[in-house]
């Protein structure tokens, strides 16, 4: 009798936990549309809105996507790749980005394209502790189900537009399809030595498992994927690199290494450095974008668009880029 | 119990020993005083107050106290 | 794994409470101390381990080392005459003198070369080494997560079976456990061992009211610390970390706006801490009584940091001033000086040491020494001047018991309180000087310039709203009222519309994620 009492007290007790979480959820789900963004640009409050101008390209437009940390929006030129080879492609590229953020990035960037192949800059592998990892994971995923978590800070911001029902309207385009322009040049002296570093060299389990479900949402939206890692002098070493070696090995999926190999491209540590070997600038990702360019002419059956009218904007987006930046074309 | 009110009232003259039952927590006592008087009763009465008698319920009142002190010398 | 961390709140305490329930009665101690451990090495390093497990063991032994020399004691006494009674007595004393000074030696020793060779060194090269261009080399040394909590915790423990307050353990576990509790391992309260221990080892039953009281305790202490000390945390970052470019009442702001972070991170840290031991039906002892509404520093430093006083008094001072050495001392002084001198004198001896472990204690730096020496003097000419400031008080006719008096002490304390943080934010000591005499430069009642203080206006009332809040439940806690259960009175739909608006108070307006720097724990240094 007192044993009925009890398991009946647990499941009072648990529903009214259920009950009350239940309600949080609701206006958790309710609250969000309200401090969503309303377009996509800086204005309005979106996070990294250089990552996000995929949104105001005509929807199935982009064939590549690249996604990574700010050694990625520092090396590759989506701009180069369409006048080389006439290959669509945006470069999702968020500073500090983790793996968590990879993956919840190219669910954002499936609402409205179906690339046909999918790069991931491992820079942002190597973490420093498994239960920050953990956190991090929950973060993102809090963040992506219920987007007050992200905007929340927009309650200095919010305006009459926010509680009206219309949605969000994203039409910002950025020009340099997420690709930051640097020139000036900071030379790295040490050119490749930090690769003898004893840097940490173990993947976390968490980043381990994201990077795997990275992978398998890509293959489930038709889209290969390809690993690659920038000259990085702050984070490189050879330890790293055997890590992701076998790691793309085990996944198999291919991976192109700069740091342990630089393909001819004349990449020079002198010159082509905009922060003394973290960054790479415009000289440095003219010779990584196009040798990116020659191995996908190579490996993949992408399509060139140049002669498509659909596809005329790039061009002109193409000439008002060299233009602003002063580049002889 | 005359020498103890001595003390005590050579110590925080001006405080009414005879009726305060709460020296601690009315805070009329605080841990100085409390060091201060203990050294004295030491001297005083040849006992040796450990900081393990340094409770409040030992120091509350002078009844508490004197019961203190009887209590040592008992022990010896 | 920081205490604010969703991994923390959601993962960790969720599926140790699951275990906890779970286990059966006589084990659940074993879910606290694996959770324990796990904590320190997600939180920590794992080789790290290695120092409060030698902590545990050393004062493990110890503890059972003394026992045991009491123990022979006892046998052994029947068989002797008064004389060697006496003597043999003296002969165990010193022995077990011996083991505390050994106990202290190694864990006090470890602590204070961890996080004192640096220092030393360098004080010591500056006063004489260079002299002789020669230098003590510094070293790059890691602190142990919690080292200067768990290691006073240990000494405590030491101590009290010494001077025979209780028995010492003979179980491992539960002194490892005590050591090691995870809500107290990074900034404390230091608990004593017959405060916690048994509660730690005995196994409490799922309990909803604990459960759901010391989660709302968790999310108190979230506001506190997310939606007021991390949004004032930038603002005082970026007048500290520029503070020759700022004068008058930025500067002023910026104080009292540390003040206000310090506090409400610490005390929300405190209350997280301890809503999280209470949903294992813990009780955890305080370490903030509203100490805002102190009428003296004194009282003050009994309602902040409470079990750190109560610490520094149980063992620096009564330690020190019941010892043999201050009895002379105090015979001496009697003698040799005049009445008033001669009471005044040990005791203000014996704080000195106290405010020097103080200082000590939180950085190893002149910085915080001379923080430990600004109360202690001010404290001392208190003392001294209790008397005068007496007679001055009679003639002006003022009332001790008199209202507005009563509310000048408070804003006293407030005044000299904040000058202490200060001294304790300021880079360096001449940092600190420097930016107290600016305070009175350019001194204008322009609250404009709250607004280009790092942080937008929106936010500085935030803050200000939010210091109203805690100001407004410290009144309340003032009075004794004990607001969880009061609330839990209320009727479920009132009680529940407050426990979701103070969520989503948290969630909105919490200085965490996009546009806010994270600000870590101050006190988890230590």
């Amino acid at each position: 009798m007192k044993k009925q009492m009890k398991v009946k007290g647990w499941i009072l007790d648990l529903s009214k936990i259920i009950v009350f979480l239940t309600i949080c959820v609701v206006i958790l789900r309710c609250l969000s549309p309200i401090f969503v963004p309303k377009n996509n640009n800086k204005d309005s409050g979106i996070k990294n809105e250089n990552a996000r101008g995929f949104y105001a390209e005509d929807p199935h437009t982009v064939d590549v996507l690249f996604v990574g940390n700010s050694d990625l929006y520092s090396a590759m030129n989506p701009l180069q790749l369409w006048k080389e080879h006439g290959y669509t492609s945006y470069v999702c590229a968020e500073p500090q980005q983790n793996v968590f953020g990879a993956y919840y990035m190219l669910k954002e960037v499936l609402t409205c394209q179906k690339p046909q192949l999918v790069v991931l800059e491992v820079d942002e592998l190597f973490s420093t502790k498994e239960a920050s990892d953990v956190d991090e994971a929950i973060n993102n995923a809090l963040k992506y189900t219920f987007p007050l978590f992200e905007y929340h800070s927009r309650w200095k911001d919010l305006k009459i537009e926010d509680f009206n029902d219309d949605g969000q309207f994203y039409n910002t385009r950025m020009k340099s399809k997420g690709y930051l322009y640097h020139s000036n040049v900071e030379p790295n002296n040490e050119g490749f030595t930090y690769m003898e570093k004893n840097r940490k060299k173990s993947i976390t389990y968490s980043n381990k498992t994201y990077l795997k479900k990275f992978i398998e949402l890509a293959h489930e939206n038709d889209a290969e994927v390809l690993l690659v890692w920038y000259p990085s002098s702050t984070t490189g070493s050879n330890g790293r690199s055997e890590t992701l070696e076998s790691l793309a090995k085990e996944l198999n999926v291919p991976y192109i290494d700069f740091n342990v190999n630089q393909y001819d491209t004349g990449f020079d540590w002198s010159t082509d450095t905009r922060d003394g070997g973290n960054h790479l600038n415009y000289s440095g990702a003219t010779k990584m974008t196009k040798f990116i360019g020659e191995y996908l002419k190579e490996n993949y059956q992408l399509i060139d668009h140049r002669e498509n009218p659909e596809y005329d904007q790039w061009n002109t987006d193409y000439e008002v880029f060299m233009k602003e930046n002063k580049l002889a074309y | 119990m005359e020498e103890l009110l001595d003390i005590l009232n050579g110590l925080k003259p001006g405080v009414d020993f005879e009726n305060e039952k709460n020296l601690i927590e009315d805070r009329i006592l605080d841990s100085l005083d409390v060091m201060n008087l203990t050294v004295e009763l030491n001297d005083e009465f040849d006992i040796e107050i450990t900081p393990l008698d340094i409770l409040p319920e030992n120091f509350k009142s002078v009844e508490a106290m004197y019961a203190l002190i009887t209590r040592l010398q008992d022990e010896g | 794994m920081g205490y604010t961390t969703y991994v923390y709140l959601t993962l960790f305490l969720g599926i140790t409470f699951l275990l906890y329930t779970v286990f059966p009665k006589k084990y659940k101690w074993t879910v606290l101390l694996g959770a324990s451990y796990l904590y320190y090495v997600a939180a920590s390093r794992l080789w790290l381990i290695v120092f409060i497990l030698m902590t545990s063991i050393t004062v493990y032994i110890g503890a059972i080392w003394i026992d045991n020399i009491n123990e022979l004691f006892q046998c052994v006494k029947k068989v002797l005459d008064r004389e060697q009674k006496k003597a043999f007595k003296e002969k165990l004393l010193w022995q077990k003198k011996m083991v505390v000074g050994l106990m202290l030696l190694i864990n006090l020793g470890t602590l204070a070369f961890l996080k004192y060779y640096n220092f030393f060194a360098e004080v010591l090269n500056i006063a004489i080494f260079d002299h002789f261009y020669a230098s003590i080399p510094a070293l790059k040394l890691f602190l142990p997560l919690g080292i200067s909590f768990y290691t006073l915790q240990a000494i405590s423990y030491v101590i009290d079976v010494y001077r025979g307050k209780y028995k010492a353990d003979r179980c491992f576990g539960r002194v490892a456990l005590f050591l090691a509790f995870f809500p107290t391992i990074v900034e404390g309260p230091i608990a004593r061992y017959d405060q916690v221990a048994q509660q730690l080892y005995e196994g409490h039953s799922y309990n909803y009211v604990n459960l759901t009281q010391g989660a709302q305790l968790i999310l108190w202490g979230m506001f506190k610390k997310l939606v007021i000390a991390d949004r004032a945390n930038m603002l005082v970052n970026h007048v500290f970390d520029d503070y020759l470019n700022y004068s008058g009442l930025s500067v002023v702001i910026a104080i009292v706006f540390y003040t206000i972070q310090l506090y409400t991170e610490f005390s929300g840290c405190m209350d997280i801490v301890r809503g999280s031991a209470q949903i294992f039906s813990i009780n955890l002892p305080e370490n903030f009584k509203q100490p805002f509404f102190s009428k003296s520093i004194n009282e003050f430093w009994q309602r902040w940091h409470m079990t750190l006083g109560s610490w520094l008094r149980d063992y620096v001072f009564y330690s020190v001033s019941l010892s043999s050495f201050f009895k002379k001392f105090n015979r001496y002084a009697r003698e040799h000086f005049n009445e008033y001198f001669a009471k005044l004198l040990p005791a203000t001896t014996a704080l000195f040491f106290v405010w020097i472990c103080n200082g000590l204690w939180h950085g190893a730096s002149i910085k915080y020494v001379m923080y430990g020496m600004y109360y202690y003097i001010i404290m001392v000419i208190g003392m001294f001047m209790e008397p005068v400031f007496n007679k001055i008080m009679n003639s002006l006719h003022i009332k001790k018991e008199a209202k507005c008096f009563k509310l000048f002490q408070i804003l006293r304390t407030v005044l000299i309180v904040n000058i202490g943080m200060l001294i304790f934010r300021a880079d360096t000591l001449s940092s600190a000087w420097h930016m107290f005499f600016s305070c009175f430069h350019n001194f204008q009642f322009d609250w404009s310039i709250v607004g280009n203080l790092g942080i937008d206006i929106q936010d500085v009332y935030a803050i200000i709203l939010g210091t109203i809040v805690v100001f407004v439940v410290g009144i309340i806690k003032e009075k004794g009222i004990h607001i969880r259960e009061t609330v839990a009175n209320w009727n479920i739909v009132f009680r529940w519309t407050f426990y979701i608006i103070s969520l989503f108070i948290v969630i909105i307006f919490g200085a965490y994620g996009r546009g806010y720097d994270i600000a870590s724990l101050i006190y988890a240094q230590f």
